[in-house]
């Protein structure tokens, strides 16, 4: 077929056109991400990663890295190292990572003056929601008398560290559920740094997430904190992080109702009954293992105090009460905008 | 410069010629494969069920109705699969959350207490570099 001169030029001009467009997608170098999801700490846990390495053997490690906390910091394996210290009645020597994980937590316990505990384990298992999501669970109200014996075998103040030796007095049981998935997640992203300092991504525990670094290496990850009486994907704010950790408790995730009243599984530790006032709290730390306590804190002390207390504490945060009032820290806003 | 102009051949710019109407033909035949070759869907995607880490269930997104999920015998759920888009509906897990929001909207749907993970079978993440939501927290 004889093509006309003029064909001949739209041919050239779109070859030229593609062959340009080609060369703009192959440098533009987007990195890949590698993505997987698993179920570790009674959650969804699912790791994002783009590195020059093997990003799939990084996310492998982290995932690998989450079942051994899982492991052994679970209350409910009869072989963890908490079910160990919670059944012994004689000081228990316990390895370096242990006496970390407690000694951080009886730490964190302090700084919110016992809003966070970690030796909250008689109450938890009393109201049962350390067992919520077994298929045999059978929701039930402690009675009165139940949960003033359980707060006497209850308190941060009972738990007594030294030299890699923990004692339990009055019978107290640990119960580090509220920090150990934020444990879990700095111990990830260090993984991550030291496999590849270079790589990008998340880690999403359940919704708390850490981030590992910038999306596409220089890019702001939206982060929207969900509605805690909206339908999925009904939002009452969002944030942009480059780096650190957003984690949010709240009374919708592990609850039963029970008489038309909802009993959820945020305890104060002074009443020993579930924290009414408020129903959802989100905070920002660099460390998600403090953000973890920090959030469970402020969802107790609600968000008049918490607004005060967490930037001393060195968390930025958002607060919704049952009335569905939200407030927020000063510098919460600072993460409202891409800068 | 009137008589100069006058002898000026103007050839004049003939787009449609009949003899190339086939090559352009071809050019919007192509354009049009690339523009759908980028259409985000999830039409024709496999969906890859697992149960304790294990994959039992392989459905495509074409097949629609429900599907039934057992392990050992035992009903764990039920899948809707429409419009090319998931959603597990009547669980028999204590709590249901894992019934909140579609494979399209989460990428991925999990059911903790009956360890059962629903994932799309692809390589890589799909992150857009766009000013949507990347992350839910809460």
């Amino acid at each position: 077929m004889k093509l006309s001169r003029n064909s001949w030029i739209l041919i050239i001009a779109f070859i030229c056109l593609l062959l340009f467009f080609s060369i703009l997608f192959f440098l533009r170098s987007e990195p890949e991400y590698c993505s997987k999801v698993d179920i570790s700490l009674g959650t969804t846990v699912k790791v994002v990663v783009s590195s020059e390495k093997d990003a799939g053997l990084i996310v492998d490690a982290v995932l690998r890295e989450f079942h051994r906390i899982e492991k052994k910091f679970s209350v409910t394996d009869s072989k963890s190292v908490i079910s160990l210290i919670n059944k012994s009645d004689h000081p228990v020597e316990v390895d370096e990572e242990t006496a970390f994980v407690i000694e951080r937590s009886l730490a964190l316990a302090r700084a919110t003056e016992g809003a966070f505990d970690p030796a909250l384990g008689n109450l938890i298992t009393l109201w049962g929601f350390d067992r919520i999501t077994n298929n045999d669970f059978e929701p039930h109200i402690p009675s009165d008398n139940e949960i003033e014996e359980a707060l006497g075998k209850s308190g941060y103040e009972n738990v007594l560290i030294e030299n890699d030796v923990v004692i339990l007095e009055n019978s107290v049981k640990l119960d580090l559920g509220a920090v150990v998935k934020g444990y879990a997640i700095d111990r990830g992203i260090s993984i991550v740094r030291e496999m590849d300092p270079d790589a990008t991504g998340y880690i999403d525990a359940g919704r708390d997430i850490g981030i590992i670094g910038p999306k596409f290496g220089g890019d702001y990850w939206s982060i929207a904190i969900q509605d805690p009486r909206g339908d999925s994907g009904e939002y009452i704010d969002v944030v942009y992080l480059k780096k650190g950790t957003i984690v949010t408790s709240g009374d919708y995730e592990r609850f039963f109702i029970l008489d038309g009243e909802r009993y959820h599984h945020i305890i104060n530790p002074k009443t020993g009954y579930p924290v009414r006032k408020t129903i959802s709290t989100t905070v920002i730390s660099p460390d998600a293992m403090d953000a973890d306590a920090f959030s469970t804190a402020a969802f107790v002390l609600g968000g008049e105090f918490s607004a005060v207390l967490l930037p001393v504490l060195g968390g930025q945060g958002l607060f919704m009460n049952s009335e569905q009032e939200m407030s927020q820290t000063e510098g919460w806003s600072f993460f409202q905008e891409k800068r | 410069m009137i008589g100069i102009k006058s002898h000026v051949k103007c050839r004049q710019w003939k787009l449609f010629q009949k003899r190339d109407i086939l090559l352009y033909l071809i050019i919007l035949l192509f354009v049009v494969i690339v523009i759908f070759w980028g259409y985000p869907s999830l039409k024709g995607n496999t969906v890859l069920v697992s149960i304790n880490g294990v994959v039992q269930y392989h459905f495509s997104l074409d097949d629609e109705g429900t599907k039934r999920i057992e392990s050992n015998g035992k009903k764990l759920m039920d899948l809707l699969i429409a419009d090319a888009d998931m959603r597990i509906i009547d669980s028999q897990c204590p709590l249901h959350l894992c019934e909140r929001g579609t494979l399209k909207q989460a990428g991925v749907l999990v059911c903790v207490p009956q360890e059962v993970i629903i994932t799309i079978e692809r390589q890589g993440e799909p992150v857009k570099q766009t000013d949507e939501i990347d992350l839910i927290t809460g």
